[in-house]
């Protein structure tokens, strides 16, 4: 299927040197994002950071966190307005920024447009918009990231198994390449994710990473193919290199550009297709906010608030930004490394 | 030629059986079976008329007997019947699959009507208007929901200015002549493939700005044009050399034009593919998703067939790789 | 998607029509009032029908448009009582299993060939053969053990035993045996181009985009107003509403969201009038209490699960007063429920104090509750298509979380999510129900029999309320009757085996170029005469 034709374009927007800078910039954003994403707890809960009650110093909201969690041992069910009640016998030292959860149910405060109080304003269940958005960068950020690099991983893996041992293997992954790729994208995770039973956040990755696997296996298996006419492969072999160091040492690097602009789509794509998957009721499990999630809730109330959708897809759109920037730094680099060599 | 031709031919036999085992595969394990699927919220039968229904049609035969049996109907050309109208399932998929390829078609190419221009201007001159443009302005659009780009089109276009149909295919009211018929079709396309063409600018703008870098940074055009070689000229020179990639894009995105977009079907009342599809598994149609999947298949096999033709006619070099792996 | 419920909705949009209906029977005819014949009525689908046979149709749009071709012996108005259509008249002999109908003489199908007894019990047998898969109508026809015919225009039913609820099953659209007797039933030409004698003739089926019928000009009662009625499919909540606007379609349900949005002003106001119906439909949770999980086997703890519920909220906040608390399993239309019985309010107090006499106690440093060792932590299971079961269940989820009981929601499609009830694999399941247009209609969700896969989901064994059930079938006397459903209300609502959660009351706009019908709780559409009361409106055409 001759991919190898792919790789001119891929090699991204070939960002001049000048701009590495903003490249730099971005891989600086896609950080930030993650560690919103990881610390998104005690940026935005509805629970105090750090309170007093009974004269014993808790962390509530530390109880949130990942893996860290369980050592902040605190009551999960108090809010701050409950610490706020009981003056006797409990006071709020330390507020998260945002001091709401992305579960705390308002119903008051339904739909309301940024302002003051919702600095992004209200869901239809008058939840917070803002402490919705940073919670859900980690299940977006996830299901995009693990969904990209496991297809990543299945596309070298087997790409470059194709490519190496040929034969039998060969066929029979490019057969399975040829079989998984007419399965039209969103067909084949929706199918994958109803197969599974339910929804969820690994169902869903899954499902996505499923899909896209086959384009990178491709485009792997070709080049390797190319390259292994060319002058580097024989003097290499010549020194006594085998197989497999070859192609992480040697050609891995010559495949990094190309392969970090299918994957900086494919983060986007994956977070967009989540979306998808929540409109026909296969997203992440409620109350978990996905981006997506919150986008396929916006739908019902398109009529009356422009800002449960435009938020969560500023945010879609900051990430694919930065990620392509990141990814063209990526590519530049790759070819940096490759000049020498041809 | 044609030797090449064969065995490429035969070689998509496999990859049809292995479509159809996958096909398969998912479909059984889905859980529930089709008679709870006839059921619904609204209805939902008693376990007296269910158990009618279960020992008379003999659903829970077990999936390695119904693959048989609807493989060996495929030997006959028969896909079977759908469960739930009793229709064939090739007069059913027929309905769906025309509308489909017909709007994305429309939609690939509007999406590369408008990014390979982009593309062109933007790896001329990088850093230009037109480059900045090309690169954020489609990354921006990329980003809006589809749903929600759909609703801003219709409410604009449909109800505002009512210059264009709001949803479905057709005018109700049905021109006879056979020119009033396309024109009103092709009225009914522009907002859905607008809406599909949104999302696709922002990577083939990229992709298309990369292929013509790596072509208009290339001697041969610097010594031709030195030579006095009229622009439109080069342009075809850089036409003839980016082909092959703008080619192997095509063999990518088409398993995606036969599969159909669910939300746009839905929100322009498109009777594609997609809405068909989404039908199906929500009801259980196991014959209609077996159908739809491997007529889909064979379609995205017989396109990827002619690419290779394509390729064979635009690159000696790829001919003879092509030769020697078929 | 919120596919099924709102098909329900929609449905039930589709029949309510009100006022100015001359008595059952006398079909259209002008009636004075401005109203003039002619004119094209297009009516949305959410969803395609999948076959227009009249007695295989198993979704509630394919139903609307059947009533609009086909008649039945016996229709319901807007008031959900049982009204002649076919059927002139009928008596229930003494001992209430024998059902005579009197046909309507001269009466013809579509092709002009009359109707006759024959095809009553021709269409009997159809839905109790299997290969027709009548689950729409099969049900009600199960307790009958023959249909004869002894003349052209009578009709004789024996029930097996004294049926009560035995009339409202006869709306079942009548067959042409002449035509169907000549094909393969399941495969026939005529599931997608239907004949029948009611008042609109089938013309043309584009598939995924539309049905259209033409007036009857020979109908029994009379030509319907209106030439042309579509059924026009668009499968979008958010088109539907600006096909309306458009002027593309002639009726739309609206979200309460939507109705805010747009019914407040004056040009709406003017191209269309209003309708309002509480449906026959409302949300319910099962608790599933046959002692398979530590939680809900007690009524106590299921009483205060359902007082912890935040319903109120949900109905002003989120539907913005679109809804109405239902606080028993009957329909208010329907009859059955107990009309001095109090709704549950929303009371958490009330419901952590029921949870700690239980023995379900907060411990003290997460606020979670336990029992023996055994944490309150449940999955709800909800039904993936719905807008309003997402919603709800999340406020469920945080009411719940605020005294202490942990609940995780579960999505699955509807034929999973129907699997795992049937088998009672399941803790506690929010869903949608319709409760019959007969208080009987309450059996199948609490009487034992229907534990093993029926539809009694909460799995409820009761010997009082089983005994009643019974007793309520086979009473045909309605003032003894009325009592026994009461009876059984008061317990249902005491043992709680659900949590009856509210009504989405529809909102929908009409346009006045059309004279409006009144609602019934199952929409514009499917009550008699329903459409074809519609006509151009006289002053506003």
């Amino acid at each position: 299927m001759a991919p190898e034709v792919r790789e001119p374009a891929l090699r991204a927007g070939g960002a001049p040197d000048g701009h590495r800078a903003r490249a730099g910039a971005a891989a600086w954003i896609v950080g930030g994002l993650a560690i919103v994403a990881l610390l998104a707890p005690v940026i935005a809960n509805e629970r105090p950071l750090l309170a007093r009650v009974d004269g014993r110093l808790i962390a509530p909201a530390f109880a949130d966190l990942p893996i860290l969690g369980p050592l902040f041992d605190a009551p999960v069910v108090r809010s701050i307005p409950w610490y706020q009640k009981e003056t006797g016998r409990a006071i709020v030292l330390l507020r998260p920024p945002v001091p709401y959860s992305y579960r705390g149910i308002l119903l008051d405060d339904a739909l309301l447009p940024p302002g003051r109080r919702h600095l992004l304003g209200t869901d239809a269940l008058g939840r917070d918009l803002l402490a919705r958005l940073i919670h859900g960068t980690r299940p977006s950020l996830l299901i995009g990231f693990v969904a990209t690099a496991v297809s990543l991983l299945l596309g070298l893996f087997l790409g470059a198994l194709a490519a190496m041992r040929g034969g039998a293997a060969d066929l029979l992954i490019v057969r399975l390449v040829d079989v998984v790729a007419c399965f039209p994208p969103f067909v084949l995770a929706l199918a994958f994710v109803a197969a599974s039973g339910h929804g969820g956040l690994w169902p869903v990755a899954a499902g996505i990473a499923l899909n896209r696997w086959t384009g990178m296996a491709r485009y792997v298996r070709g080049e390797i193919l190319r390259h292994r006419r060319g002058d580097l492969w024989a003097s290499a072999r010549a020194t006594g290199a085998s197989a497999p160091r070859l192609v992480v040492r040697h050609l891995l690097p010559l495949l990094a550009g190309p392969l970090a602009v299918m994957a900086s789509f494919g983060v986007a794509h994956a977070i967009v297709l989540e979306s998808s998957l929540s409109f026909v009721g296969f997203g992440v499990e409620p109350p978990a906010p996905s981006w997506g999630t919150i986008l396929a809730e916006s739908r019902a109330t398109l009529d009356a608030a422009w800002w449960p959708v435009v938020f969560p897809s500023l945010g879609l759109l900051v990430t694919l930004g930065a990620l392509c920037l990141a990814a063209e730094r990526v590519g530049g680099a790759g070819r940096g490394r490759q000049e020498p060599l041809f | 030629m044609s030797a090449f031709l064969l065995r490429r031919l035969a070689s998509t036999l496999p990859t049809l059986v292995g479509i159809s085992i996958l096909a398969f595969l998912i479909l059984n394990l889905l859980p529930a079976d089709p008679i709870l699927a006839w059921s619904s919220e609204g209805h939902q039968p008693s376990a007296e008329a269910l158990e009618r229904l279960r020992a008379a049609l003999r659903v829970d035969r077990g999936p390695l007997e119904r693959y048989r049996d609807w493989s060996l109907g495929l030997l006959r050309g028969d896909l079977g019947r759908s469960l739930r109208d009793g229709r064939p399932v090739g007069r059913v998929v027929a309905e769906a699959l025309p509308w489909t390829l017909l709007l994305n078609l429309c939609a690939v190419a509007v999406i590369y009507g408008i990014a390979v221009p982009f593309g062109l201007l933007g790896a001329r001159s990088p850093g230009s208007p037109a480059d900045r443009l090309g690169r954020g302005a489609l990354l921006f659009l990329y980003a809006v929901p589809s749903f929600a780009a759909a609703l801003l089109l219709q409410q604009l276009f449909a109800v505002r200015l009512r210059i264009l149909p709001l949803q479905g295919v057709a005018d109700p009211a049905g021109a006879p002549a056979l020119a009033a018929r396309a024109l009103d079709l092709s009225r009914h396309l522009v907002l859905p493939t607008a809406c599909l063409a949104l999302s696709g600018w922002a990577f083939i703008a990229r992709y298309s700005r990369a292929v013509f870098r790596s072509v208009l940074g290339r001697e041969f055009l610097a010594v031709a044009r030195a030579k006095g070689l009229s622009r439109w000229r080069a342009l075809l020179h850089v036409a003839a050399n980016t082909a092959v990639p703008f080619v192997t894009l095509l063999a990518s995105i088409i398993p995606g034009l036969a599969g159909g977009s669910v939300i746009v079907e839905q929100v322009f009342s498109w009777p594609g593919v997609g809405r068909l599809f989404l039908a199906s598994i929500q009801t259980r149609d196991y014959p209609v998703v077996m159908g739809l999947t491997l007529l889909s298949a064979a379609l995205v096999l017989a396109a990827q067939l002619f690419v290779d033709l394509l390729y064979v006619l635009a690159d000696p070099a790829i001919r003879g790789r092509l030769l020697e792996e078929a | 998607m919120r596919s099924r419920a709102a098909v329900l909705l929609a449905v039930a949009a589709g029949l309510a029509v009100v006022c100015c209906s001359p008595p059952p029977g006398s079909g259209g005819g002008p009636a004075g009032g401005g109203a003039g014949y002619g004119g094209r009525f297009v009516f949305p689908l959410r969803f395609e029908p999948k076959t227009l046979n009249f007695v295989s149709v198993d979704e509630q749009y394919g139903v609307l448009v059947l009533r609009l071709v086909g008649d039945g012996l016996v229709d319901h108005d807007a008031g959900l009582r049982v009204v002649p259509r076919l059927a002139r008249s009928w008596e229930l002999s003494a001992d209430g299993r024998r059902l005579t109908f009197h046909l309507r003489p001269g009466v013809r199908f579509h092709d002009g060939v009359p109707l006759t007894s024959a095809d009553v019990v021709y269409t009997y047998e159809r839905v109790i053969d299997p290969e027709s898969r009548a689950l729409t109508w099969m049900d009600s026809f199960l307790p009958i053990e023959r249909v004869e015919a002894p003349d052209p225009v009578t009709v004789v039913v024996t029930y097996r035993a004294p049926y009560a609820p035995a009339l409202h099953g006869w709306d079942v659209p009548i067959l042409p045996r002449h035509l169907y007797e000549r094909e393969d039933f399941a495969t026939s030409r005529f599931n997608r181009a239907p004949v029948g004698t009611g008042p609109f003739r089938f013309e043309s089926w584009d598939p995924g985009r539309r049905i259209v019928l033409q007036a009857n000009p020979d109908y029994w009662a009379g030509r319907p107003y209106l030439d042309t009625f579509v059924f026009q499919v668009i499968p979008s909540q958010e088109t539907t509403l600006q096909a309306l606007l458009a002027a593309e379609v002639d009726f739309a349900m609206l979200t309460p969201v939507q109705w805010e949005a747009h019914a407040g002003s004056a040009a709406f106001g003017r191209r269309f009038r209003a309708l309002r119906y509480l449906p026959l439909f409302y949300y319910y949770i099962a608790w599933r209490c046959d002692g398979s999980n530590p939680f809900f086997a007690e009524p106590a703890v299921r009483r205060a699960m359902s007082l912890a519920l935040d319903r109120e909220g949900y109905v002003s906040r989120v539907l913005r007063g679109n809804g109405r608390i239902a606080s028993s399993l009957f329909h208010p239309a329907a009859g059955g429920a107990d009309p001095d019985a109090p709704d549950l309010p929303y009371d958490p107090e009330a419901a952590a104090a029921l949870l700690d006499e239980a023995g379900w106690r907060a411990r003290a440093e997460s606020g979670l509750r336990e029992r023996g060792g055994v944490p309150f932590r449940f999955t709800l299971l909800i039904f993936s298509g719905g807008e309003d079961h997402l919603m709800f269940a999340q406020v469920a989820q945080e009411s719940l979380r605020r005294i202490g009981v942990e609940v995780a929601i579960e999505r699955l499609d509807w034929p999973t999510l129907s699997q795992r009830l049937r088998k009672g694999d399941f803790q506690a399941a929010l869903s949608g129900a319709v409760p019959g247009v007969d208080p009987d209609g309450v059996f199948a969700m609490v009487h034992s029999s229907q534990i093993r896969g029926g539809r009694n989901y909460a799995g409820l064994h009761d010997a009082f309320v089983d005994a009643w059930l019974e007793e309520g079938r086979r009473t045909v006397d309605p003032g003894a009757r009325a009592d026994l459903y009461i009876k059984i209300d008061r317990r249902l609502r005491e043992l709680q085996p659900y949590a009856p959660l509210f009504f989405p009351v529809v909102q929908a706009a009409f346009s006045r170029r059309f004279r409006a019908v009144e609602p019934s709780p199952r929409g514009i559409l499917d009550h008699y005469p329903g459409a074809a009361r519609i006509a151009l409106d006289g002053d506003g055409a």
